[in-house]
């Protein structure tokens, strides 16, 4: 049994614009208690651990922290649980928040993968979004990370931006591949309900831009990728051969993992939990009881089946139907049948995939096969 | 015994007070502890809570040691304030001998007050005016007064002031109750007739009837008749609200309370009928039974077609209660089985559907709501067509319902209300200044054009200043057309419309651009047409989703992204499929909602 580690690192400089993930800005003092608790949960979630393939810091920030404490982490995590040779271990990074120390301690730590958030090489877009560092500090930061030994670089950008037109994502992409990463991810901006974008949005300051040019986004950037040598190999995610994120392939292929932080999410034994997501709360739990779970839920065969449907679409490799019971896959495949007539999805030798239309219209699809299968 | 009871209503504009003044009386009178006020304790359904306005009429009984050293029994009749209701508050009026008018001292006399004035004056009432709300900074009591003598022309100088919010004037209310509004005088040696003004359901009692006692006594083991519906009951109890249900005796001639007597079927107790004692009947019913019949018509469908007989049930358990709208399965091609429903008006209409909605948990389509057409075919029969989709396609003439408006508006706004009434159709038939600065127009409009958004736009373009009443008048001929409207080339009966034939072309082109709004994206384009006579008159189309992907899943958080998905796909589940199209609740609704 193999399975991954997701270690949570709440902090930010500052709150960009569009985010309503769990982060909040970095303040010393309940950082220094988070990660004493943060420490005690990865001791206390390694009991019957399974052997760990990928460890994925992530945030919030976690670059923003000390490289000491990056240390004392994957030190504790070592310590507590076994962990295959060719481990992913990577480390989510703002740019802005690295130096050449930093690079090299998380190197000297066993850390091999570094995730980028460029979102943007034009300075107006991230001055929009509200990130703390400029295209040339996206520059600075990806050579420091080649220098400090480095070889599994990813840039994260995104599309959709309120007035964004489709030749500057073009531009942005473009110098993406100068950079010569080895794995990009590309997200279309989503305006979550509650984020100072979002009230911008209702209270008419910005439009989004109109769906036929999110999608010619979508459809440039995988020609100029796919051009440039990256292969896709799920809706959002583009890599060199080799380098695919093996940590978010085994999300979307119901692997099991161990979460860690506060609103952590883990996946063990077909159940999902939650910690809480309120960092003081989630303290206070840690130091006075073994875990900071809020949710969770048992995911039943029916559960099952429809994660191994919304998440295997998501991957370009499909969904392998041959290892579903024969009711079942019959079942898939005539609820699918108008949707192959529509060329969003095919088969191929048992497999089902979404076609390159069928990807930026998933969720359309997903919905559709999910309603036939009821 | 008579010459110690008084029978009053309350007419009042919507947030004029009603509702507060009744709970002041209440209080006052000893009924309710002020610890036992839940606010506005006669309007007990929640909806008439939740909007502020009464649905069904109520009766409490009030006991009141007067100034003069005696007691008093005081029957409140609290009416419903809408006009949809107009037939209910005028049997409500009936069974009392006088009214207070309540009129919001900042607010003056409005086009509802007005017309219940002149409906309890037609009732013989007296009249007790009240100047609510005398609290307020903007209060201006003599100018209120001058405008009740000068609109209704009746006498102010002893107008009681009063804050019902500040408990302000309630006795002189009480005290002028007593002295101006006469006791009953029934005979009460004479046959048993007591008005029906209310009757409901109550699941242990059966139906619950409201009465006023004119002549006679009704007692319980009486075998009592209902007149107009011509059935006989055994009375099992009668009693009073006091305002818990109280059993009593019996209940003589000037009393108000309630009879109990085994009838299952509330559509069996006609409001407006007379019960009589059977074994002595009286030889005349009392005046004013009407039979009232619905006037706005829609459809209304299960979404999901499994709901089909929950809708039934439901259906037939709210008419249990309420005799007033009637329904009957009708088949639409777009939307399956259903059911036509008539309502008396509008917000009859909304109340029902929302009933449904939130009592027995089903989602409904409703479709745009109409008035009932008299067709003329070519062999010369009289059809009655309440569905846009069943006018035939050849006829002699056709004809539609006409109300008279009545609207009262202040003199700076007249100008933009009689072209909101030009527009709407209506010819002129009055036009009279109230007071120096209020002017009473009434216009003769076609019922079907004051559906849906006359009233908000009677609102907005006098800033909320006009106020309105109407009555049926009778059907005249119209140049009528269908206009129908096709998805993808396919007709959508639930989307027909009966439209003026002037403004046909408008509307079809307003609607198809309507529904190119409110239809989301689907897999593939959609072509909208309207139609008049199998031409088309207009086209709009929808393009082709283009996206509809979800964002990066993180920190593997699985359960979110599924929740999103289940949104999704709960979503779609309310749209009803039309041939491949899927097409949402709001657009049968939004075919009414086009500029004019």
């Amino acid at each position: 049994m193999t399975g991954s580690l997701y270690i949570h690192i709440p902090f930010c400089l500052s709150k960009c614009n569009y985010c309503d993930f769990n982060s909040i800005p970095f303040k010393q003092q309940l950082a220094d208690r988070y990660i004493h608790a943060l420490i005690t949960e990865i001791k206390n979630q390694s009991k019957d651990a399974p052997l760990i393939n990928t460890v994925y810091i992530g945030g919030g920030t976690p670059t923003i922290l000390d490289p000491s404490q990056i240390q004392k982490i994957i030190q504790k995590i070592r310590q507590n649980y076994n962990i295959s040779d060719d481990a992913e271990i990577s480390i989510e990074a703002n740019p802005g928040t690295l130096d050449r120390t930093k690079l090299e301690s998380f190197i000297i730590s066993g850390i091999n993968r570094i995730s980028i958030g460029a979102q943007s090489f034009i300075d107006d877009e991230l001055a929009f979004m509200g990130r703390r560092h400029t295209a040339l500090i996206i520059d600075i930061s990806v050579s420091y990370a080649r220098e400090a030994g480095f070889t599994n670089i990813s840039l994260d950008l995104i599309y959709g931006l309120p007035k964004q037109k489709v030749q500057q994502w073009k531009d942005n992409i473009a110098k993406a591949i100068l950079l010569k990463p080895d794995h990009i991810s590309t997200y279309e901006l989503t305006v979550e309900n509650g984020t100072p974008l979002a009230h911008d949005i209702i209270n008419g300051k910005y439009t989004m831009p109109d769906e036929d040019d999110i999608s010619e986004m979508y459809y440039c950037g995988i020609d100029a990728l796919s051009a440039a040598g990256y292969i896709q190999y799920e809706i959002s995610n583009f890599a060199k051969p080799g380098y695919e994120c093996r940590h978010n392939i085994n999300y979307w292929n119901r692997g099991e993992y161990i979460g860690v932080g506060s609103g952590a999410h883990s996946f063990c034994s077909g159940v999902r939990r939650s910690n809480t997501r309120d960092i003081k709360k989630y303290c206070e739990l840690i130091e006075t009881s073994s875990d900071a779970y809020e949710d969770q839920e048992i995911i039943d065969e029916k559960g099952a089946l429809k994660e191994i449907i919304f998440l295997g679409l998501r991957k370009c490799e499909g969904i392998d139907l041959s290892v579903l019971p024969n009711e079942v896959s019959e079942k898939i495949k005539k609820a699918a049948s108008d949707l192959v007539r529509s060329s969003l999805v095919c088969f191929e030798d048992e497999r089902m995939k979404l076609t390159q239309k069928g990807f930026i219209l998933s969720s359309e699809v997903i919905v559709r096969v999910l309603s036939g299968i009821e | 015994m008579q010459k110690r009871i008084r029978n009053f209503s309350i007419i009042a504009h919507i947030d004029h007070g009603k509702s507060t003044l009744a709970d002041r009386l209440l209080e006052y009178t000893g009924a309710l502890s002020t610890r036992e006020m839940t606010e506005q304790v006669l309007d007990s359904m929640d909806l008439e809570r939740e909007r502020g306005i009464t649905i069904k009429a109520h009766a409490v009984r009030l006991n009141y040691k007067a100034d003069d050293g005696n007691d008093y029994i005081l029957n409140l009749i609290d009416t419903p304030g809408h006009v949809d209701f107009s037939y209910e508050v005028s049997r409500s009026l009936a069974s009392c001998e006088g009214s207070l008018l309540v009129v919001d001292a900042t607010q003056g006399v409005e086009a509802q007050t007005l017309a219940n004035t002149y409906l309890a004056i037609e009732h013989d009432h007296e009249i007790v005016p009240v100047i609510n709300k005398i609290d307020l900074p903007a209060a201006d009591p003599a100018k209120v007064k001058t405008q009740i003598e000068e609109a209704i022309g009746i006498d102010c100088s002893e107008a009681v002031l009063a804050s019902a919010k500040e408990g302000i004037g309630t006795k002189d209310i009480l005290e002028a109750i007593i002295k101006n509004v006469p006791p009953p005088k029934g005979d009460e040696n004479a046959s048993l007739k007591a008005l029906v003004f209310d009757s409901w359901f109550d699941n242990y009692q059966g139906v619950v009837v409201l009465v006023r006692v004119f002549d006679g006594t009704i007692k319980p083991g009486m075998k009592m008749r209902l007149m107009a519906a011509d059935k006989s009951y055994e009375v099992t109890k009668v009693g009073i609200f006091s305002p818990k249900m109280t059993d009593t005796q019996s209940l003589s001639a000037g009393e108000v309370g309630y009879i109990i007597s085994g009838i299952k079927n509330v559509a069996d107790t006609k409001i407006g009928d007379t019960v009589t004692d059977a074994q002595r009947p009286a030889d005349k019913a009392l005046p004013g039974y009407k039979e009232i019949k619905p006037l706005v018509f829609c459809g209304m469908y299960p979404i999901e077609t499994h709901q089909y007989e929950d809708l039934k049930v439901a259906l037939d358990k709210l008419r249990l209660n309420d005799s007033s709208f009637n329904f009957e399965p009708e088949t639409s091609t777009a939307l399956g089985f259903g059911f036509r429903c008539g309502f008396l008006g509008l917000l009859h209409m909304e109340i029902i559907k929302e009933r449904l909605e939130r009592e027995f948990g089903l989602s409904l389509i409703s479709t745009a709501p109409t008035v009932i057409y008299r067709v003329t075919t070519e062999k010369g029969e009289i059809l009655y067509v309440d569905n846009p989709s069943s006018l035939p396609e050849k006829f002699l003439h056709i004809e539609e319902p006409y109300v008279k408006v009545t609207v009262f508006v202040p003199q700076e706004y007249i100008g933009q209300i009689l072209e909101l009434c030009q527009e709407k159709r209506g010819t002129q038939k009055d036009f009279n200044y109230i007071t120096t600065e209020r002017i009473m127009v009434s216009y003769e409009i076609p019922l079907n054009e004051i559906l849906w958004d006359f009233y908000d736009k009677l609102k907005s373009v006098s800033k909320g200043y006009a106020s309105m009443d109407y009555e049926f008048i009778g059907y005249q001929e119209s140049k009528l057309v269908k206009l129908d409207i096709m998805l993808n080339g396919e007709n959508v009966d639930a989307l027909s419309l009966i439209v003026h034939k002037d403004s046909a072309y408008y509307k079809g082109r307003q609607i198809a651009e309507k529904l190119r709004q409110v239809i989301p994206r689907q897999l593939f384009e959609i072509a909208i047409q309207a139609s008049i006579g199998g031409k088309i008159i207009a086209r709009e189309s929808i393009k082709a989703m283009r996206k509809n992907v979800l964002a990066k899943c993180y920190g593997g958080d699985i359960t979110r992204k599924r929740k999103l998905i289940e949104k999704q796909k709960e979503g779609k589940k309310r749209m009803k499929q039309i041939g491949r199209v899927e097409i949402p609740q709001e657009a049968f609704l939004s075919v009414l909602k086009v500029k004019e």
